[in-house]
Order: C-alpha cells, then sequence, then structure tokens
C-alpha cells in the first residue's frame, strides 16, 4: 500500500492543496423560528491544506474550530463561502456525489465515550462504514496496451482513472495477468477474469469467488491491528475497553474507507494524559503509512507544537493567525496568538516572555464586536491618538466601561449582575455609582482616598472616581456616567465608542502577510503607521512594572 | 497486512460444528408444541378469524353491493373449516381429555367427568397442566436463549448480559412478569381452562344442551344451556345466589359464581375477556408506541420544525379531555363499521393509541434527543449512512427500554379505560365479554350474597394492573441501574392510570 501511495504521490502534490477554503461561514440559527441572532460561529475564514500535510487549528472553546472541522467534512452545511476537495467544491454535493465524496474525508471525535455505540460490538463498528458503501466494489482498471475503449462486467466496476483499483487487469501478454490491491484479503487467484478483445474495444468480464462479507471482516481485523488492537477484540463491546483503546477504535473506524483527509477532532483532549502520547504517535505513523492529511483541532497549544506542521490560530469565528508551527510559536505576530502563548508555561527558561492575562471573557458570537473580533479584550488595541499616551489604568477602566455597556446592551440582563460578574465581585453594587467607583480608582474603591462616608454624595463619588483618571479622558467619562444614571445606556455607549474607537473596533483588519514563509496574521497592528504586536506588548509590560 | 482469509463462521456454520445443545433444543420445542397442536391452531384461528371478519366489515363498508356476501361467506367458510380442523388437532391437555362437565346421580357417582373425578377437581387438574405447560414452555424458550450464549454466541458479554441479569434478580418484577405470565396464558388459553366455552356460555347458548340428573323426576334430562344458565343466575338472595367455589343445580361448577340473568359462568367470562382486554391493550399501546417511537426518533434526529409539529399536535390531543373524546367516539362511531370490528374493540384500541401517544412520545423525547447528541450518531452521518438506518440502528436500541418500560405502565391504564368505558356502557358492546360488563352487572349487587361478581373482576383488574407496572419497574431498574432505591417516577413513572 505505501509503496503505491509513494508512487502517487509526486504527481499528486503538483494539483495544489487537497483542501482549500474561501471566504467559508457557519451560521447556526438555534433560536427558533422567529430569525434571532445566528450564532456566527465560523464567520468567514481561508486557508489551505496541503496534500500529507497537519494542520493545527488552535482556539479556545466557542472559536469555532470544531464547527469549522465539522463544517469541512460535511457534517454541518455551509452558510456561505467553499471548500474545495481537490478541487471539487464539496458544500454544493448532495445525494450520491456527497455520499461518494465522504469516503475520501473522515473524523475522529473528541470523546471515545460518545464516539462509539455501546450497543454494537468492535467489529461492527468498524465495518459498518464499509457496509454503507458497499465496500469493496471491486473497482476494475485495465491495463491496455493497444487503448482500446474498455467495458466491464460481472462482479466488477469500472475504476475511476485517479483511483487506486482493486483489481488489475493486465493485457499485455498471452494471457491476461491479474493483480489484486493489497487491502482486499484475497488472493488473484480468486479473482476469475474472462477477457473478449475486439478491434477497437476489449470486455472484461471479472467473477470473484470470495464473498464481499468475508473481506469486510478481513479489512476490520486487519484495522484493527493497524491501529494496534487485536483480533479478538472484534467481538467486544466498547464497555470492555479503555479510553485509548476506544479511541483506536475510533480511528479505525475513520480509516476503514481509505480517506485521504481525516479530522481529528480533540482526539486525545478525553483521555489521560499517559495514553496521550501513545495516540499521538499513532496518529503520526498512520499518516505517513497511508499518506493521510490532518486537520487537528486542539485547545492546548503544546500538543499542536509537536504533531502540526502549520497552526492555525481561531478566534471567533476568524483565523487571527496562521504559519509554519515553529515559527509562529518562537515569534507570534498577531495579539491574540501572543496573548495566548504567553499563558503557556515556557518550556525554555532563558525565554522571558511575561505573562499576559485577558480581561473577560470572548463575546458571544451571537454579535460579535464590529471590526477585530479580539478588540474587546485585546491588551494592545490600538488607541485613538488623542489617547494614546494616557496611562494603562485610565485605558483599562475605559475598556471595563465599554465592556460592561456592550454585555447589557447584549443581553437584557441587569448592568449589575454583569459588572459583578465582570470584576469577579461576590457582593457590592448598590447602583451605577458603585460600578463607576469600582471600575475607576485604582483600587477599587474611595476608601483609601479619604472621602468622608457622609460626603459621599454620587456627584462626588464620581468625581473621587474619575480623580485617579487622566485628565484627558475625565470629562467624556463624566458625561458617559450621567447618561447612564439618566438610565441612556445606549447613548452613554455611543460616546464612549465614539470618543475612544480605534480603527480595531471599527474596521476588519486584513490578513497582513507577516513572514517569508507565507504566515499571515489578522490584526491592524501589521499597518506601516502602527507598532509592531511585540513592541506594544513590551511597552505594555514595561509600563506594568 | 497477510493475504489470508480469516474466516468467520456464520451462526449457522457454528451450528453445524457443535450440533449436539441445538438439536436437543430444538427437539424438545417441538415436542412441546406438538402437545397443544390443537391450542395453537385455536388461538391461531381466533386471532386471523378476528381479523378477516373486520376485513369482511370494512370490505363490505367501503365495496357495499352485491359483491359483500360471496366474500363474507368465502371468509366464513374459511374460518368454520379452520376451526374444525385447529379442534381436530391433538392436544395433551384439553376440554375434550380432561372434561369437567357431567352430572351426579344419587349414589353419588359423577358422570361424564374426566376419570369419573369431581368436577372442580377436574377443571383444578387441567388449569394446573395448562399452566404447568405454560411455564414449563417459557423455561425451555429461556434454556434455548442459554444454550446460545454458551455454545453459539460470538461476543463473551454483551451490554444486554447485565439487563437480564438485573431483572433476574429484581424480585418486584419477577413478580410483575409472573402476574403478566398467568394474565397473557389466561387470555391465550381462555377456551382450555373455562369451566364451560366461550360458545356455550355466552355467544350461543341456545344452541347447546347439557345433561343432568333430575331428582324430581329421578332421571337424567336435557336441558338447554340458555334455560340452565337462567335458573341459575346469582341475584344477590341466598336461593338465587351461585357465588364462589359452587355448584349450581345442574352439578355444573363455578369458580368464581355465575353472574346475573341470564347466569353465565364468570370464570368463562373473565377468562375470554382477558383476550378482550389483552388485545384492546397490546394493540392501543402497539399503536401508541409505534407512534412515539416514531416521531420520537424524527423530531430528535431533524428537531426544528419537525418537532414543533409534532409538539402543536400532542399539545392539541392533550388539550382536549380524554375521556370525553373518547366516549363520544364510540357514540359516533356505534353504527358505522370501525365501530363494529370486535365489537367496538378496534375502534377503541385506535382511541387509546392516540389518546396515550402524546405523553409516550414526551416522554420518549427527553431520551431521544439525549441519542442524537452522541457523536457516534454524528459518525453515522459522516460515513453516509441513511437516516432512517441510522435511527433504526443508533438511536432505536436506546429508547427501546423506555418504550418497553412506558409500554407496560400504560398498559394497564388501557385496561382500566376499557372497563371503565365499558362499564359506561359506551366501549365494548355485548356479547363480547368485558371486566368492566361484569363490574357493572354486579354494581347492584355488592353489598348482597352475590358480591362475587363485581368484587372479582374489580380484584383482578387491579392485580394485573399492578402486574404490569411492577414489570415495568423491573425493566427500568434493569435498564438503569442508578435508578434503583431512589424515585425516579418524575423521569420514567408513567404509571398506569384511568384514560
Ligand atoms: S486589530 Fe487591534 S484589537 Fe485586533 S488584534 Fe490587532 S491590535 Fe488587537
Amino acid at each position: 500500500m505505501s509503496e503505491l501511495l509513494e508512487e502517487d504521490s509526486p504527481t499528486r502534490t503538483d494539483d495544489g492543496p487537497l483542501v482549500e477554503v474561501n471566504g467559508l461561514k457557519t451560521y447556526y440559527d438555534t433560536g427558533g423560528l422567529f430569525g434571532s441572532n445566528p450564532v456566527k460561529a465560523v464567520d468567514g475564514v481561508d486557508f489551505a491544506i496541503d496534500r500529507g500535510e497537519t494542520l493545527g487549528l488552535v482556539g479556545e472553546s466557542g472559536s469555532g474550530k470544531t464547527t469549522l472541522g465539522r463544517t469541512l467534512v460535511q457534517l454541518e452545511s455551509a452558510t456561505e463561502g467553499e471548500v474545495l476537495f481537490d478541487g471539487t467544491d464539496v458544500t454544493t454535493l448532495s445525494g450520491s456525489d456527497l455520499k461518494n465524496w465522504r469516503r475520501e474525508a473522515q473524523i475522529v471525535f473528541q470523546d471515545p465515550e460518545s464516539s462509539l455505540n455501546h450497543r454494537m460490538t468492535i467489529g461492527e463498528i468498524i465495518r459498518e462504514p464499509l457496509d454503507v458503501h458497499g465496500w469493496p466494489n471491486f473497482s476494475v482498471a485495465v491495463n491496455d496496451p493497444d487503448d482500446r475503449s474498455v467495458s466491464v462486467s460481472g462482479d466488477g466496476t469500472r475504476a475511476e482513472p485517479n483511483d487506486a483499483a482493486d483489481i488489475t487487469v493486465e493485457l499485455a501478454g498471452a494471457a491476461p495477468t491479474i493483480a489484486v490491491r493489497d487491502a482486499l484479503a484475497m488472493t488473484a487467484d480468486s479473482v476469475d477474469v474472462s477477457v473478449s478483445e475486439q478491434s477497437s474495444s476489449v470486455s472484461v468480464s471479472v467473477s470473484v469467488a470470495v464473498s464481499k462479507d468475508q473481506l469486510r471482516r478481513a479489512r476490520v481485523r486487519e484495522l484493527l491491528e493497524t491501529v494496534g488492537l487485536r483480533e479478538e477484540h472484534y467481538y467486544r463491546y466498547p464497555h470492555q475497553f479503555s479510553g485509548g483503546q476506544r479511541q483506536r477504535v475510533g480511528i479505525a473506524r475513520s480509516l476503514a474507507l481509505e480517506p485521504e483527509f481525516v479530522v481529528l477532532d480533540e482526539p486525545v483532549s478525553a483521555l489521560d494524559v499517559s495514553v496521550q502520547a501513545k495516540i499521538l504517535n499513532l496518529l503520526d505513523d498512520l499518516q505517513s503509512e497511508f499518506g493521510l492529511t490532518y486537520l487537528f483541532i486542539a485547545h492546548d497549544l503544546s500538543v499542536v507544537r509537536h504533531i502540526c506542521d502549520r497552526v492555525a490560530v481561531m478566534y471567533l469565528g476568524h483565523i487571527m493567525e496562521i504559519g509554519e508551527t515553529e515559527e509562529l510559536f518562537q515569534n507570534p505576530e498577531n495579539p491574540y496568538t501572543y496573548s495566548l502563548l504567553s499563558a503557556i508555561p515556557e518550556p525554555d527558561p532563558t525565554a522571558d516572555r511575561e505573562r499576559v492575562t485577558l480581561r473577560g471573557t470572548p463575546p458571544s458570537p451571537r454579535d460579535p464586536p464590529s471590526g477585530c473580533p479580539f478588540s474587546t479584550r485585546c491588551p494592545v488595541k490600538i488607541r485613538p491618538k488623542e489617547f494614546r499616551d494616557v496611562d494603562e489604568h485610565t485605558w483599562e477602566s475605559v475598556e471595563t466601561l465599554r465592556e460592561i455597556l456592550r454585555e447589557r446592551e447584549d443581553r437584557e440582563m441587569g448592568v449589575r449582575d454583569h459588572a459583578k460578574a465582570l470584576l469577579g465581585l461576590e457582593t457590592g453594587f448598590e447602583d451605577f455609582v458603585d460600578v463607576a467607583e469600582e471600575v475607576f480608582t485604582r483600587n477599587g474603591s474611595l476608601d483609601a482616598k479619604g472621602v468622608e462616608t457622609a460626603e459621599r454624595t454620587d456627584a462626588a463619588r464620581i468625581d473621587g472616581a474619575l480623580d485617579d483618571v487622566d485628565p484627558v479622558a475625565r470629562e467624556p467619562l463624566k458625561e458617559a456616567i450621567e447618561l447612564v444614571l439618566a438610565d441612556k445606556e445606549t447613548q452613554a455607549h455611543e460616546l464612549l465608542i465614539e470618543t475612544f474607537e480605534s480603527d480595531c473596533g471599527e474596521q476588519s483588519p486584513e490578513h497582513h502577510t507577516v513572514s517569508d514563509s507565507g504566515r499571515t496574521s489578522y490584526c491592524h497592528r501589521h499597518r506601516t503607521e502602527f507598532d509592531d504586536t511585540a513592541v506594544a506588548f513590551d511597552d505594555l509590560l514595561s509600563s506594568a512594572e | 497486512m497477510s493475504k489470508t482469509v480469516t474466516q468467520t463462521k456464520s451462526l449457522g456454520e457454528r451450528i453445524l460444528a457443535q450440533p449436539g445443545p441445538a438439536l436437543v433444543w430444538v427437539l424438545g420445542l417441538l415436542l412441546l408444541c406438538a402437545l397443544e397442536m390443537g391450542a395453537i391452531a385455536e388461538m391461531t384461528v381466533a386471532i386471523v378469524g378476528g381479523l378477516a371478519s373486520s376485513f369482511a366489515a370494512v370490505a363490505t363498508a367501503v365495496l357495499g353491493g352485491p359483491v359483500m356476501p360471496s366474500i363474507a361467506g368465502t371468509i366464513a367458510g374459511g374460518l368454520e373449516s379452520a376451526t374444525t380442523i385447529a379442534a381436530g388437532l391433538p392436544d395433551l391437555v384439553s376440554r375434550s381429555v380432561i372434561p369437567n362437565q357431567g352430572y351426579q346421580t344419587p349414589d353419588g357417582v359423577w358422570h361424564g367427568t374426566f376419570l369419573g373425578l369431581e368436577p372442580k377437581y377436574a377443571w383444578l387438574l387441567r388449569v394446573a397442566l395448562v399452566y404447568g405447560y405454560i411455564f414449563v414452555f417459557l423455561w425451555w424458550l429461556w434454556r434455548g436463549y442459554r444454550a446460545y450464549v454458551d455454545h453459539y454466541r460470538t461476543a463473551d458479554w454483551t451490554p444486554r448480559d447485565d439487563m437480564v441479569r438485573r431483572l433476574r434478580s429484581h424480585s418486584w418484577g419477577k413478580f410483575g412478569l409472573v402476574v403478566v405470565i398467568c394474565f397473557v396464558g389466561m387470555a391465550m388459553f381462555a377456551p382450555t381452562i373455562s369451566p364451560s366455552t366461550g360458545e356455550q356460555n355466552m355467544y350461543n347458548m341456545n344452541a347447546y344442551d347439557i345433561q343432568y340428573y333430575n331428582s324430581d323426576a329421578g332421571s337424567v334430562e336435557e336441558i338447554s344451556v340458555l334455560q340452565a344458565n337462567f335458573q341459575s343466575a346469582s341475584q344477590g338472595s341466598g336461593s338465587q345466589n351461585v357465588g364462589l367455589w359452587q355448584y349450581d343445580d345442574f352439578d355444573r361448577f363455578h369458580p368464581f359464581g355465575t353472574l346475573t340473568s341470564p347466569g353465565q359462568d364468570l370464570f368463562t367470562f373473565m377468562a375470554y375477556g382477558a383476550r378482550i382486554s389483552l388485545l384492546v391493550g397490546s394493540v392501543a399501546i402497539g399503536i401508541a408506541l409505534a407512534l412515539a417511537a416514531g416521531l420520537g426518533m424524527i423530531t430528535a434526529y431533524y428537531k426544528g420544525l419537525a418537532d414543533l409539529t409534532v409538539v402543536f399536535v400532542s399539545d392539541t390531543i392533550q388539550s382536549l379531555p380524554s375521556l370525553l373524546v373518547l366516549m363520544l367516539a364510540s357514540m359516533v362511531f356505534s353504527h358505522h363499521w370501525l365501530g363494529k370490528i370486535y365489537n367496538g374493540g378496534l375502534l377503541l384500541a385506535v382511541m387509546f393509541g392516540i389518546v396515550y401517544f402524546p405523553n409516550m412520545w414526551r416522554s420518549i423525547r427527553g431520551p431521544a434527543l439525549q441519542v442524537a447528541e452522541e457523536e457516534w450518531v454524528d459518525a453515522a452521518k459522516s460515513y453516509g449512512q441513511r437516516s432512517s438506518t441510522t435511527m433504526r440502528k443508533h438511536m432505536l436500541p436506546y429508547i427501546l427500554g423506555y418504550l418497553l418500560i412506558y409500554g407496560s405502565m400504560s398498559i394497564g391504564g388501557v385496561i382500566i379505560g376499557t372497563a371503565g368505558l365499558t362499564f359506561l356502557g359506551f366501549g365494548i358492546n355485548p356479547p363480547i365479554p368485558e371486566w368492566g360488563r361484569a363490574i357493572s352487572m354486579g354494581q347492584a349487587y355488592v353489598t348482597t350474597p352475590a358480591w362475587h361478581i363485581s368484587l372479582l373482576p374489580g380484584l383482578l383488574i387491579v392485580v394485573v394492573v399492578t402486574g404490569f407496572n411492577a414489570l415495568g419497574d423491573g425493566i427500568r431498574d434493569a435498564m438503569d441501574p442508578e435508578s434503583e432505591g431512589e424515585d425516579t417516577s418524575a423521569g420514567v413513572g408513567a404509571t398506569g392510570g384511568g384514560a
């Protein structure tokens, strides 16, 4: 089998990438009938995966990475855009075309507990795809030196030009020679071929003495061995296996139809750390044995680093950065990638990348921020010119207040609940003045500032709180707080946007190419007029000290 | 990648390789079947006959006109010959082998009964043999399953094994199973275990004569069953009562006493009534379960609009007062052909099925949605499995247990409901015996010596319904060991109630 693929590979690599995704969007409308905001799980992504390559796809939960993987194997239907597989747009396939294509692209699921039907034996589970596709279909390739038109009858069907045929009939020579593909557990002796030759055409009749049932069973046994299980596991049930073994069964099932492309949806995250490495090694071996192309979805960056050729980092339905693994890990260009990487312990103690903690949680994909998706949390968000030099505390407070108002608009819930949640407070606010006090004073309350309790009128408290804020920002903030107190939250929010927004929240960035190897990053900072990400982070971290 | 073809034997080949246990079992089964050939044929004829006459009725209604007499005639003729053939088949345990009807001459000798035994002992012997046969037969089936597991199954363990083991150690469930077996046995073997037969006792009393010893005349005389029944009716007064475990004036033994005028044997009435209860119950539950399972899987698989439609339909049905709807339907259809099949039994079964399905669908919906979320359903989709096959193979096995639980727990409700409607005069019309009618007939006599007429059928209904509920409990605990001991009735507890 491996020789066959090696023969094929060079010609195929020239055909361009195996998978090419253009402008793909997958929205779900889980809100029922009344046209509510759809969840924008995948919101316009472009990338390509080369043959034999492993592309990692990393992101927090809710980033849309699983939806993207599921869309690639057509478990979800794309809302917009195309997925080209070998040049064919598979999002438009249906019926038998779709079913035939499904042989080429398979998925390994995250949770082996849930991905195997416990009422079926391992053998039945691995065999089901074979049954569904009537495997093997005994495709027959006829190599005729005279190049006549060929028709195939009997048990066989004519092989598609590019596919590896199950049975190859060589017409050169006196008697036809027959070869059977290795994946089928039968020898050429079981195949009976009768050839009738005319001057311009050849008709080949094939009869196979071995039943498909036997071939499928043999195939399942062989798959069990391939993934490191034993033949006698055929009649066991999933409950009799450990998590790692079950994941091997899931992998065997996904390989049954000899796919070219496999989506691995967090294949090891549900497993014990001790078996994770074994499964990863198995996946690696299988890739080289069968020439597979992988999309490896993970939330664990360290796993990705070891197994992937390239990595795509996803946030809120967008690919923030995509490029060669090592390069991206060594030198992240996108602020989001930078923040993610700073959160994992650095294996190299000499590298002194500081830890960046991200504020808050990702916004709801139902209502993503305008402009850059990361703009509500980005630590190095570009500021409007007049605020470029305000201190970190002021900027933080402004962002926090905006986030509070934004969330308040998203969900019709009490502003206090959100503020509390955002600030991680247990008890506290009686009203918005408390929120303002909490947000704008440096240590969270006026107590340390000697404002007498008795003197604490609302106006006094607001002034007191804004005392800690850079004077440039004080006026608009005061106005915004007063608008909120007058129950005009929307206007307050608009005022803040108008005053403090930059390109980050107004325009979608472009995918800038940031390295010679073709890495791209989705961020305004790559425009010449702004500081680079690394510089911006250095500034940020030094000012924090 | 070896090129050797590993041969796996099919079940047939595995049996051929080791034929012993299978052979023994099949021989045993054949023997057991041969013993009761006649009864089995009778049951088949009863069921097929019912269907055929329904078909005839439907055909009459739909086609009408002169075609009908010929079709009806053919069916009737066919039935008759089938019944004759069935009657001709040998039975080890049957009324003709162990007769219990006869008369006693003054010298104390019984004539016409089995070995001259007293009718009650002859009858008891027959009942004991029938139930013995039933339990031996079931035990043999169980042995067959064990033989398969021990000798021929390729898997050494399956998830079902655990369920069977848990059900076997569940005494309440086993009690339920025994009650259900007794009830089903009573229905199936009604002609054999009754002291009299349906034909004689209910449908055609005038056509049969019995012999008895007339002490006034001092000779053996004949009397029509109708006459005899009239004279042995239970009317509640001391002289006009044939109670529990008594003989009437014509030396007929009545284990449960007699009914009011025209004094049929209550036990016979109950045994044949079990048939109709079981029939209505199982057809109704079958319809409800089929609807609930089918719609449950479709709504869980496709969600969205499909789900909404079914929610709407089931809400509409549930918002109707079901008892009133059932009564209304019986009234409206009482002269329609649909209301005539099984004297209203089929109509009632269909109506109960429709009324019961929304509740059952709601109960199944949770588990169905849960299993539809499992990744193996996605996996099936990812390699192109057809959605109908996915539902059957990857979803149905997980809701089957719930179907069994709800089915066995609701069948009691249908039995009670049927009896209730018949009690009110809406359900199943005479002469088909229905337990509810016995209760209503005896209602006026509850405080008299003829209390048995109402009380026994009432008691039996309670026992049967409890049995079905107990079986449902057993299945539930067998399926889901976590539910044992704690009260999960909120989740899985459609206990049988009225209609
Ligand atoms: S575009 Fe702005 S907000 Fe988005 S990542 Fe770049 S700097 Fe941050």
